[in-house]
């Protein structure tokens, strides 16, 4: 059984102007162990799929769907018993929202709030398993007394991931986690993870922008556009051989250097307004194989090939 | 082939606001730091460099939007570097900056057309209004923006982020400038948009015959769109040379770093193995003594503590400022 | 500039304050009437058109006062005057602390240093009393009032305006300017002016405010100008015939309600406008 399942997700938010439907119709699952990686552009609703998962949703409503951890749903729980799930189970490393440090109190003293609210340790155990924590993301135990604005970006980094660790997770949730962080330490950190994803057995769902972190950082990938998945499949898989268009162009559009040079394609126009979308195919306004269909039709999701899912009206394979 | 800008032991320092007044020695950042390198007309020169290394603040040097604190700039072999206000004026009708931000370098309040023609006002170049609106539009084609009226009326509000840039780029041209320094003018673009606009930027090299100098701190593209490179850490060149040559065979124990730590598009399982415990850029206000990469780097010798090393010409046109190499 | 779509969206999220609404139409009905006083004012305020004190009846809605005089003709007359001035020294401290507030912010340093120190120097000092020696010193009259409120009140706009302009110099565009060639007197008003102009407006309203009550202030104590009698000239006269003692309310009543009514519209509109373009320019 998958770990974690999302089924038809769907999470808009409320505007004057109207409903925004940031994530309309998403699903996909998380092994015990796995490393996902959610790929997407500014707005595709990335960062949306995993505030719905820790039930975080601020100016809006998950509005259908189903997520279930370990067999358990979790949208309908109430909020007290959800709390326990929060961050015991599933956990978030967020620049913008719970995963993010206070400069007012100690990283030690935060690591510790997390675990004193979740469980019955005393303070001074709860300190020891701080320091154990900030040694195994790399960063020395004694740091714990020092202030976030003592600390480097990449210390903090690994500050927050450590907290998000505190309880022992079965599933972390890393948004953007490498923003901001310059290359060397962006590096540590992929590697860091990836680690940890291999020593404690944990899942991670890793949400970027950045194509070429995915591939370092994933096991399995989901490609988003518009708040829907265009294509889902094991990383290796889909770097090599692209199905859907959009993932193609995307793909173009990262330049690599460990390869020759050729040139950079992109897309033109830019992503589409989601309190109107486009109807049909989301993608089809900017898509260089769109046909009559992809206008009025909005494709479903096939398996074109094991494990390797995409929704596409022209990927052959596709009804 | 004439060379554009010359620059010679440029340094900018600022003063860094934690000197009490009570402290003898008022400290420093450097943050451009005895920085030498000259510009052929037609190139699309690199700047490269993490944040911090002092790439933005030579791209504002280069233009005088900040002034040096010591050093020479020439341009088209006339000294500017203490070039009083109006010959700045008239100069800065050939040399223009692309910015960053899209959100932030287009005056919300006004329309495009506006945006665009504001030079042409500053510099009292054709006070008709339909003239100026036929260089305006000559500029938005060049970009390939629309030039209908419902466009020049939009506010940037109403333009996505890849539009603005381009915008911003017409608002470059209309003057006719041929150097041009980009700084980071992609990367706070989506990935889709940025190939449109970087391919824009290298499209009118061609056309109309341009000069760049491109600031970014993203290796694969300096890779894809630049001729030479030049490498920053910390204030200094510490690599100077071609593009590919550099990026495939890096000299400089920090370039080298970098482009070990900078992830293949691909998965690779061989990757990020030796980068390991290599430390962050320093944290201080002052630089280490001797060569400033020095407590990061595998090489180090005692000579490296001491003395900076001065750049050497190590391979033809290949500059590298080490004392190992 | 303002294109006609920005309008409609701006009315419809300023008509959502019922008090700003409120507000909106008191002013209105105001100004039609203070507009149109020649025509509706039933008597010439300056006649002898009654007896002395009459209490309100049909001929005289609300009496008369010590020598005769219709009070309601005087109280329209009289708002005239108290509006005129409220937004002349308005205007007067708005300009002062804008222009002050503008260069002190864009320019920077000596410049800013300099005209900030006296800035603080003279909000230090308290404002009421300030004027109210001032006023004394200079005699009474609309141009005394005029002055005096625009000396002491710029010091707290200009600071407002810099704020303002500090956080407007950093964005982008600014340095984009300079880029293109321009000088700093185009940059700030081209540039720094319109962005800064929504927290002018808004605080403009809130200055009528401040100005018409401090007019009404200083001329109910007698600063205010006798021969040009607005409401707080108005009262002053009520005040020294003794109408307090002797429940002659419809001439004390009549100017004080006038001035609360119109300085809390004007107050409402202010403070949605403050709202309003507070929320603007923090829109991305």
């Amino acid at each position: 059984m998958s770990l974690l399942t999302v089924e038809n997700l769907r999470t808009y938010y409320f505007t004057e102007k109207g409903s925004v439907k940031a994530v309309d119709g998403v699903s996909f699952s998380v092994e015990k162990g796995e490393s996902l990686g959610i790929a997407g552009e500014s707005g595709c609703g990335k960062s949306t799929v995993a505030f719905s998962i820790m039930r975080l949703i601020k100016g809006g409503r998950i509005v259908g769907g189903r997520i279930t951890l370990d067999g358990t749903p979790l949208l309908n729980m109430p909020i007290r018993d959800f709390r326990r799930i929060r961050w015991e189970r599933i956990s978030l490393v967020s620049q913008a929202a719970m995963g993010a440090l206070n400069p007012v109190y100690r990283i030690g003293d935060q690591i510790v709030e997390a675990i004193t609210t979740h469980t019955k340790s005393k303070k001074r155990e709860a300190w020891d398993r701080a320091e154990e924590l900030l040694r195994q993301v790399g960063v020395d135990p004694s740091r714990a007394k020092n202030y976030p604005h003592e600390l480097s970006g990449g210390m903090r980094q690994r500050a927050m991931i450590a907290m998000a660790l505190a309880l022992s997770p079965e599933l972390v949730i890393a948004d953007e986690p490498t923003t901001a962080l310059d290359m060397v330490t962006q590096a540590q950190v992929l590697k860091l993870t990836r680690g940890l994803q291999e020593e404690l057995n944990v899942s991670i769902i890793f949400i970027s922008h950045d194509l070429s972190i995915l591939g370092q950082a994933c096991d399995r990938i989901i490609i988003m556009y518009a708040g829907k998945i265009m294509e889902m499949g094991d990383v290796q898989a889909l770097f090599r051989e692209p199905q859907h268009p959009y993932t193609k162009a995307l793909l173009s559009s990262f330049p690599d250097i460990k390869s020759t040079k050729r040139t950079l394609t992109g897309l033109p126009g830019s992503p589409p307004d989601l309190i109107d979308p486009p109807s049909g195919c989301r993608f089809h306004p900017r898509c260089s194989q769109a046909q009559s269909i992809c206008k009025v039709e909005e494709p479903t999701t096939i398996e074109v090939l094991p494990k390797h899912y995409v929704a596409c009206h022209q990927v052959k394979g596709a009804s | 082939m004439e060379t554009v800008l010359k620059v010679v032991n440029l340094r900018k320092l600022f003063p860094a606001k934690k000197s009490s007044l009570f402290k003898r020695k008022r400290q420093f950042i450097h943050a451009v730091d005895d920085v030498s390198f000259d510009i052929k007309k037609g190139e699309t020169f690199g700047i490269v460099g993490e944040s911090g290394c002092g790439k933005t603040t030579l791209g504002r040097l280069i233009l005088r939007l900040i002034e040096p604190t010591s050093g020479k700039i020439f341009f088209k072999d006339q000294d500017i570097t203490s070039l009083n206000r109006a010959g700045m004026k008239r100069l800065r009708r050939q040399m223009q900056m692309i910015f960053q931000d899209p959100y932030s370098s287009l005056d919300p309040r006004k329309n495009i057309l506006n945006i665009i023609a504001e030079p042409l006002q500053v510099h009292n170049i054709a006070k008709n209004g339909l003239i100026i609106k036929e260089k305006v539009q000559e500029s938005l084609r060049l970009v390939e923006l629309p030039t209908s009226e419902n466009f020049l009326a939009k506010v940037p509000d109403e333009l996505s982020g890849g539009e603005r840039q381009r915008v911003g780029v017409a608002r470059v041209l209309v003057l006719g400038a041929e150097f041009i320094v980009a700084d980071e003018p992609v990367s706070m673009l989506d990935a889709s948009v940025k190939a449109g606009v970087t391919s824009l930027l290298m499209g009118l090299k061609q056309k109309i015959g341009l000069t760049y100098i491109f600031i970014t701190h993203e290796i694969g593209l300096a890779y894809y769109i630049c001729g030479r490179i030049a490498v920053m850490y910390l204030g200094k060149i510490v690599e100077l040379g071609k593009a590919e040559e550099i990026i495939n065979e890096p000299l400089h124990p920090y370039t080298r770093l970098l482009m070990e730590a900078t992830p293949p598009l691909h998965p690779d399982d061989k990757w990020g193995k030796k980068v390991l415990e290599r430390g962050e850029l320093p944290f201080s206000i002052e630089p280490p003594s001797g060569c400033r990469f020095h407590p990061r780097c595998t090489q180090v010798q005692s000579i490296c503590e001491v003395e900076e090393p001065a750049m050497i010409e190590v391979m033809p046109k290949h500059y590298v400022a080490c004392h190992y190499t | 500039m303002l294109k006609k779509k920005q309008l409609v969206d701006f009315w419809r999220v300023y008509k959502q304050r019922k008090t700003a609404v409120f507000g909106l139409a008191v002013v209105l009905v105001f100004c039609v009437v203070l507009i149109l006083a020649p025509q509706i004012a039933p008597y010439d305020p300056h006649l002898k058109v009654g007896a002395v004190y009459e209490t309100p009846s049909w001929a005289h809605l609300l009496g008369t006062n010590d020598v005769g005089y219709d009070i309601l003709s005087e109280l329209i007359f009289a708002g005239r005057i108290s509006v005129m001035i409220g937004l002349i020294a308005a205007g007067a401290a708005m300009l002062l602390g804008t222009v002050i507030g503008l260069v002190s912010g864009f320019l920077g340093r000596v410049v800013d240093e300099v005209l900030m120190r006296i800035t603080d120097m003279i909000i230090a000092l308290p404002r009421l009393p300030l004027m109210i020696v001032m006023a004394a010193y200079l005699g009474p009259g609309m141009w005394t009032i005029v002055l005096v409120y625009s000396a002491v009140g710029w010091p707290s706009i200009a600071r407002q305006v810099r704020s303002q302009v500090l956080s407007v110099r950093e964005f982008t565009f600014v340095e984009a300017s300079k880029a293109i060639g321009g000088g700093n007197i185009h940059i700030m008003a081209s540039h720094i002016l319109p962005n800064v102009m929504g927290i002018i407006i808004a605080n403009a309203v809130l200055e009528i405010v401040f100005a018409i009550l401090t007019e009404s202030g200083l001329s109910f104590l007698g600063l205010g100008d006798p021969t040009h009698a607005s409401w707080g000239v108005m009262l002053h006269f009520a005040q020294i015939q003794g109408a307090f003692f002797r429940g002659i309310w419809w001439w004390i009543v009549s100017p004080g309600l006038c001035i609360v009514l119109i300085s809390s519209a004007f107050y409402f509109i202010g403070t949605a406008l403050n709202d309003l373009f507070g929320l603007k320019l923090g829109k991305r």
